[in-house]
């Protein structure tokens, strides 16, 4: 796969009343051709900040970005022949259907039957044929998306551009709509860079994705790598749902031993790590092993004795489909903490309020310190 | 597709255009006016020369004494009268159920589109020496103090401009929320109660905003204290008499200071102490506003508001009588005429011809100006912003006299002689309309979805065409209908013509003014009714278009 876009030290700075703003710091990237890259991030992470300098809606402070081997980071917007899709769809209310739709082509100068033809095929491939003479508020808003859609696409852009395209719908609509763009996207074969905040999206529609944290980009990789692997506990904790434990450390070459208030657990050192400081131990909840202990069943990711782990009590059970979740009450260090527990259907017995043993292996663990992953 | 480097300069150019319109015109001769204030009359301006004996005045001349006590003493009489009659009137027409409150409405906006000074000489047809009504009155024993002086301006005044703080205190009351006064009512206060500890805090800031309104009128006024002030001057009937008589725009200058000093003063005291808490109305489901049903109730509320509203619709049916008449002393107008009407043939070449040439330029000009600046402050962050917003606004509190002082400083003498042309008072039409326009398209554009135009963009267009295909149609409704409105209120347009006009460039206005003068009222009547029959129909059109209340467009203007 050959490179088609690259961040390169991208800074941009905001200026407001209160001083300046850092929305940028030094952002480098990658994204390859035909790829679908998602950047995620809480509000203000300055995801749609990249993606508006991208399209150069805004002016980057220094650093260049480059397109290909061409540096674009000084080329005004509308000759960089990108598509975008905005948060509301920014279609013109005041003309058709059509009209949105062929905007572009007319910019170009194309003649009026090769006008008709692209925007009557990408309407086709959007999947909203027969509308052409319809205002967009005659339109539903996942119809409306769609228009949005075929108008960013209709001139064959280098780049496709999607900022929070899905916020607006609701949420049976967005889950339909996120394959939609998938296949639309893969039809086109454009390359495209998503900015959303919602992870679930996120991971279940791009090729790959960058975490964004405070204007840095934290990670980028697959939704798998990124999901099993994360690089820090900021993005342990914004990816799925993952129980943290506080723990002390015991580190010997290679190896440490972990110790969550007595209970101890030896893991792969990483990194070097300071025995002074605390760490943060992270586990999935699908890896939490949960005993039931009146009855001596063992059930979820293993068969292990009915001692060691955690005493708790079952507090809330929550029916998930696939899988139940329980929230588990334990004490650690003479605090109460809640665990998140899930347990295959066919196995989860447990009922709220019963007594239960929760454990987990070490090869589950994902260490942390400084916030930093270390093993 | 070859990636080239050359930015899009097209909205530099045009949009600076616009700025350096403005610096030029607005900016140049306001600071020419400054500065001319601390010049003595006849010395060049430098800064040896600079003095404070022009303001010196205000202690050393008894007239310009006068003149300051009287603004101030006229305008805070005219806010209170306003306020008496217009703040219970609003009350009941929003909650007293009575026949024809909606024509009552409508007819409400009449006195406002009135020219001031027009208003002015119909009150002395009908309470002047020999007026009608002077005459009825004193049939039944009820003497009048002389419409010459205080008493007639702040009558006519105050007969004009209540319609601000009625039409403001009614929609307050209409909005307010209804469940706040039931909430009070369960908890067991009455209506007295309810009035003074919900009410009134809450429509406070709308009361504050038409009374505002009214002071700034009142004391910019010129026509009013013009027509009907015998040797009662006030503050821009004094400029006029310094410029017109000796020509001493030193004076005149200083003079114009005072005002804004005063109106600026105003401003603060509205906005920081009377309209200082507004209240965001949290509406959830909205139940109806409980209405006064009571029988008697209902009738002294009809018998208010419609006396009211006849009283100040005295001047319109006034004119219409005069205007077909030759001479009106005593109960009844003497000899039925079409003379009247058949003399303005003889103004359709000039005074006519020049208002409605102006008032369409300058329309177009301001709706250019305002749109452009409106553009600029909202899509482009560029430094300064906030200086150019409050330049374009600043005309919004200046006299019309006054902009006509700054100009003749800056353009009578120097590199731009405007003096006299057609051009200058183009310009202060401009200037002085620009805010209104600009209002309202910067209303629109914080309501237009800059998405739409980065769209635009980024499919390839240039901003010139951005502007043409997207934005300009989106914002057109808002620029028509502040343009449209600007053409009406410049057909009657009087206190800044009144010191820039020449021969050639004389207005309908003018005209009307000099006719009044000369006492020729049939034909000042014939006039007044024909351009106030226009303004009438240009404003109830734009409404109709824009689907807006009468009321609603002009609470700004």
């Amino acid at each position: 796969m050959s490179l088609r876009l690259r961040y390169d030290s991208v800074v941009k700075q905001f200026e407001t009343d209160e001083g300046s703003v850092l929305a940028l710091n030094k952002v480098s990237a990658e994204v390859r051709e035909g790829e679908l890259f998602c950047l995620l991030g809480p509000s203000g992470c300055g995801k749609t900040t990249l993606l508006r300098s991208t399209a150069g809606l805004e002016t980057i402070n220094d650093g260049k970005i480059f397109y290909g081997d061409e540096d674009f980071s000084l080329t005004p917007p509308y000759k960089r022949n990108i598509g975008m899709v905005f948060q509301n769809y920014a279609l013109y209310p005041h003309m058709t259907v059509f009209e949105n739709v062929a905007y572009a082509l007319r910019i170009r100068k194309s003649p009026a039957e090769e006008i008709k033809k692209k925007v009557e095929e990408i309407m086709e491939l959007v999947g909203l044929p027969g509308v052409l003479n319809r205002g967009p508020s005659e339109l539903s808003g996942g119809q409306q998306q769609r228009v949005a859609l075929a108008r960013a696409l209709v001139y064959d852009p280098e780049l496709l551009l999607l900022d929070e395209p899905l916020a607006n719908l609701d949420a049976k609509l967005k889950v339909q709509m996120r394959s939609e763009i998938r296949r639309i996207q893969k039809a086109a074969g454009v390359t495209t860079i998503y900015v959303t905040h919602d992870q679930l999206e996120a991971m279940a529609i791009s090729d790959r994705l960058a975490i964004m944290d405070n204007g840095v980009i934290c990670q980028v990789g697959t939704p798998n790598e990124i999901y099993s692997n994360p690089k820090s506990q900021f993005i342990a904790g914004f990816i799925g749902t993952m129980n943290f434990f506080e723990a002390r450390i015991r580190p010997e070459e290679t190896k440490a031993l972990i110790d969550i208030d007595g209970i101890t657990k030896e893991v792969q050192l990483q990194k070097t790590a300071e025995a002074a400081a605390g760490v943060t131990v992270a586990v999935r909840p699908e890896h939490v092993r949960l005993t039931t202990k009146d009855s001596g069943t063992t059930t979820g990711g293993g068969t292990e004795g009915t001692s060691g782990g955690f005493e708790g009590r079952i507090q809330i059970l929550q029916f998930l489909g696939m899988y139940i979740r329980y929230q588990v009450v334990i004490t650690i260090g003479g605090e109460e903490k809640v665990i998140q527990v899930d347990i295959d259907r066919e196995y989860a017995d447990a009922r709220e309020g019963d007594s239960v043993r929760i454990d987990f292996s070490p090869e589950h663990m994902i260490v942390f310190q400084h916030g930093e992953r270390i093993a | 597709m070859r990636l080239q480097r050359n930015k899009d300069y097209s909205s530099y150019i045009v949009l600076g255009a616009a700025v350096i319109f403005v610096a030029i015109f607005l900016a140049y001769p306001l600071l020419r006016t400054i500065i001319t204030a601390f010049i003595e009359k006849g010395n060049p301006i430098n800064i040896q020369n600079f003095t404070f004996k022009n303001f010196y005045k205000f202690w050393e001349s008894s007239l310009y004494l006068r003149s300051l006590t009287n603004s101030l003493y006229i305008s805070i009489s005219v806010v209170i009268f306003t306020s008496l009659i217009g703040i219970p009137m609003g009350y009941l027409v929003a909650r007293v159920d009575f026949p024809f409150k909606r024509l009552l409405l409508s007819l409400g906006i009449l006195p406002i589109i009135m020219p001031a000074f027009v208003g002015a000489f119909s009150w002395i047809i009908v309470l002047g020496r020999q007026g009608a009504i002077r005459v009825l009155l004193s049939q039944i024993g009820i003497s009048l103090p002389p419409i010459y002086g205080p008493f007639g301006i702040i009558f006519s005044m105050t007969m004009m401009y209540y319609p601000f703080v009625f039409l403001l205190t009614e929609g307050a009351f209409e909005t307010a929320n209804p469940t706040l006064e039931e909430s009070a009512a369960t908890m067991g206060a009455r209506l007295p109660r309810i009035l003074r500890t919900i009410d009134l805090p809450l429509i406070l800031p709308s009361i504050g905003a038409g009374t505002i309104l009214v002071f700034i009128r009142a004391i910019d006024n010129f026509g009013i204290p013009a027509v009907m002030g015998g040797n009662t001057y006030v503050l821009p009937t004094l400029i006029y008499f310094r410029v017109n008589g000796f020509w001493d725009l030193n004076s005149a200058a200083a003079i114009s200071l005072i005002i804004v000093a005063i109106t600026v003063f105003a401003l603060w005291v509205q906005k920081h102490i009377i309209s200082k808490r507004e209240y965001e109305t949290i509406s959830a489901s909205r139940s109806k506003i409980k209405m006064h049903t009571h029988p008697a109730v209902k009738i002294v509320a009809a018998v208010y508001c419609w006396f009211i509203i006849i009283v100040s619709l005295l001047p319109q049916i006034t004119l219409l009588v005069m205007s077909f008449f030759t001479t009106w002393n005593g109960l009844w107008p003497k000899g039925f005429t079409f003379e009247n009407y058949a003399q303005i043939s003889q103004f359709l070449s000039g005074p006519i011809r020049n208002s409605i040439f102006l008032a369409t330029t300058a329309s177009l000009g301001a709706a250019v100006i305002g749109t452009l600046i409106a553009y600029l402050i909202q899509r482009r962050s560029v430094k300064g912003s906030a200086i150019l917003d409050y330049a374009v606004m600043l005309p919004f509190i200046l006299p019309g006299i006054v902009v006509s002082v700054a100009l003749l400083t800056a353009f009578s003498s120097g590199p731009i002689v405007l003096r006299g042309t057609f051009f200058i008072l183009f310009i202060s039409y401009v200037i002085r309309r620009t805010p209104y326009v600009f209002r309202s398209v910067t209303a629109g554009l914080t309501q237009l979805d800059p998405a739409l135009e980065e769209a635009s963009i980024l499919s390839g267009a240039t901003w010139l065409y951005t502007f043409k295909k997207v934005t300009f149609p989106l914002i057109f409704m808002t620029i028509a209908s502040g343009t449209i409105l600007t053409f009406a209120t410049l057909l009657k347009e009087l206190s800044t013509t009144i010191l820039l006009y020449s021969a050639k460039t004389r207005t309908l206005p003018i005209a009307i003014y000099d006719s009044v003068n000369d006492g020729n009222f049939g034909l000042a009547s014939s006039l007044s009714t024909v351009l106030f029959v226009v303004v009438l129909g240009v404003t109830y059109a734009i409404n109709r278009y824009t689907g807006k209340s009468m009321a609603a467009s002009f609470k700004a203007g």
